[in-house]
């Protein structure tokens, strides 16, 4: 076996443990079907795993047709696609759904043709990219998989108002779960978007030799990127690696985000001391929530009046008006393509 | 590039083994209060290799990523629980069918920490001390202090833990800022974190806690009767500004200053903040 070879089975072998036999075992626990203890989080892991190993291949990090049958014998993943289907959150026709496809027999097999390696990409680029990659696993791995980010998940992005409440408020009885893991969870997961965040900066400044580039918010619309341009490869991959991560968060529901401000929120009034250093140090708590929900879940759930998100953050649902409340109503209503356009930041000193 | 491989029975703790024939230096990553191996320490696992050639010690030393539980864990249990995993580092315990080709061991071990993993790194070497120095004194009932002292320091001389180089980051040996929030903030999921750590935890890293006092008693005590064991002097390295612990160290060890950079940037090198690659070295 030569060293690239050898190589490649080692990075498989790592994926497998890093991040395939954990989303599998988390399926497998959850996947039986009694209504709430289910875990759509869960079967979002599982399917992730088919995308990272996608991304893997692309990159040249993952050999073919080792990962293409690696994943092709994870009955996990096929149960988990039909599981979010038959939810109705993915449908054959989404592109994050597509790489698991439904043949004419009705059998779920993987889709073969997505994992074509980019065999254009320069060789420096390359290693930085696969570099990249490995660092993007390892911080899934050790944020994202364990117990508490997804009962965190489940709850905060899965669940309806009351049973959310209840969850995060240690109200009624739930059946599983604790307010501790609630922000423990919080923790994990604001943790992994800073990180992958960062991590995807990094690569993106060092493709670009370093060059002086003021820091840019992210895209607006989180989705694929399939083009092959060679110059464009590592833009390519942090976009990939965002698209793979997004749905599981449900951040296109204006509803789920508030959830996210008024939670932080009540965190930082915790930290409440008198004087101008904690009212700015709160204030970069929300810029900073808000940049992490944009890349995390895109901005069009965002679009609604900034003002509305720094009052959530800042007292709480309970505190909106009733005009506010309305606002948010209508706002949600008539929510339309001409909605979504940007909207200049607001004056947040006037909360 | 080097591939992590998961050690056996210690969560998600990894190894970044060097390609070199031959490594020499294992080098054991200790991550803070609500930290996380990749996350606190991210980019050292791939900068290393691409600056070899200035900070060359690196492509013969193997990477270990410590993964513990941080925030519900009093400091003398993980102290206890490093030492475990630091043995099977040292002794290659983890490797059941792929152990080093060259048969050989470790010459040197270095012991980077961050935040509360200074402050367990620290207890570790203590523990291991006051353990050594109650081994010998046991054996040698009636010798006399000059005798026992010579007894001692050869003792002492030949342990590899104690020989450890400490690279201590932001270490949190004299206390925590827990009396004000705001300087967490800067990192809010660590403040997340802190919220929902045990009190008894924080209580412990509080700067007037009995367990940091008797930590630094110990370790001054012992430095002044044997200043050659090099694990009980360290210079830590702290971030300016830190709002988070108090930049200060033990008796007599000098600071060091990593300007711009808070307390969970100092221990992140990137490619431009290469001074965290020059930090941990023999």
């Amino acid at each position: 076996m030569s060293d690239h070879e050898k190589d490649r089975t080692d990075n498989l072998e790592f994926f497998e443990s890093a991040i395939l036999d954990p989303a599998l075992k988390a399926q497998a626990f959850f996947d039986f079907d009694i209504g709430e203890t289910d875990s759509t989080v869960s079967d979002f892991g599982a399917i992730e795993a088919a995308h990272w190993a996608w991304l893997g291949v692309r990159i040249g990090y993952l050999e073919r047709m080792d990962t293409q049958e690696l994943i092709s014998s994870s009955k996990g993943i096929f149960k988990a696609w039909s599981n979010l289907q038959n939810r109705q959150i993915i449908s054959p026709e989404d592109r994050w759904a597509n790489v698991i496809q439904p043949r004419k027999s009705g059998q779920l097999a993987l889709n073969k043709e997505l994992f074509s390696p980019s065999l254009k990409i320069g060789s420096k680029t390359r290693v930085l990219l696969q570099n990249a990659f490995q660092t993007l696993l390892l911080l899934t791995a050790e944020n994202i998989l364990d117990d508490d980010s997804r009962y965190f998940l489940d709850s905060i992005g899965w669940t309806g108002n009351e049973e959310w409440r209840a969850r995060s408020e240690g109200l009624g009885l739930p059946r599983r779960g604790s307010v501790q893991q609630i922000g423990s969870g919080l923790a994990n997961v604001l943790n992994y978007w800073e990180e992958m965040d960062s991590a995807s900066r990094s690569v993106e400044h060092a493709d670009l030799n370093f060059a002086y580039i003021p820091e840019q918010k992210r895209d607006i619309s989180v989705s694929f990127s399939e083009s092959l341009a060679p110059s464009a490869a590592v833009s390519n991959f942090t976009q990939n690696a965002r698209a793979i991560l997004s749905p599981r968060f449900n951040l296109g529901k204006v509803e789920i985000v508030d959830r996210y401000f008024v939670l932080a929120g009540e965190f930082v009034a915790r930290a409440r001391e008198e004087g101008p250093a904690w009212l700015d140090a709160r204030r970069r708590v929300f810029e900073t929530l808000e940049l992490l929900i944009l890349y995390a879940g895109g901005g069009t759930n965002m679009r609604g009046p900034r003002r509305r998100l720094w009052q959530l953050f800042s007292k709480g649902i309970a505190s909106l008006s009733e005009n506010d409340k309305r606002s948010v109503e209508n706002y949600l209503e008539t929510l339309s393509e001409e909605s979504l356009e940007e909207e200049p930041p607001e004056d947040l000193s006037q909360p | 590039m080097r591939v992590p491989k998961y050690i056996p029975g210690y969560g998600k703790s990894y190894a970044l083994l060097s390609s070199a024939p031959g490594a020499d230096t294992a080098v054991i990553f200790v991550h803070g209060f609500g930290g996380k191996p990749t996350s606190t320490w991210r980019n050292f696992q791939g900068l290393v290799d691409e600056y070899s050639t200035e900070y060359p010690w690196w492509a013969t030393s193997d990477m270990f990523f410590y993964a513990y539980e941080s925030l519900h864990t009093p400091i003398r249990r993980n102290a206890e629980l490093l030492g475990d995993f630091v043995q099977t580092v040292w002794h290659d315990g983890w490797r059941a069918t792929n152990r080093r080709d060259d048969n050989q061991n470790y010459k040197d071990l270095i012991l980077a920490g961050h935040s509360e993993g200074g402050v367990v790194i620290r207890r570790l070497i203590l523990d291991r001390y006051e353990a050594v120095k109650l081994a010998v004194e046991t054996a040698n009932p009636t010798v006399d202090a000059e005798a026992m002292k010579a007894a001692l320091k050869s003792a002492l001389d030949s342990d590899f833990l104690l020989a450890s180089y400490l690279r201590l980051f932001a270490p949190a040996c004299m206390g925590t800022n827990f009396s004000s929030w705001i300087g967490f903030l800067s990192s809010f999921s660590l403040f997340v974190s802190a919220i929902t750590a045990s009190s008894l935890v924080r209580n412990e890293l509080l700067p007037e806690s009995p367990v940091l006092d008797k930590l630094k008693l110990g370790t001054e005590q012992a430095h002044a009767e044997f200043r050659e064991i090099r694990s009980l002097y360290t210079q830590p390295l702290f971030g300016v500004p830190d709002q988070v612990v108090y930049s200060e160290s033990y008796q007599g060890e000098k600071l060091l200053w990593d300007r711009g950079y808070d307390h969970f940037g100092v221990c992140k090198p990137d490619y431009t903040h290469k001074k965290p690659l020059e930090f941990v070295c023999k």
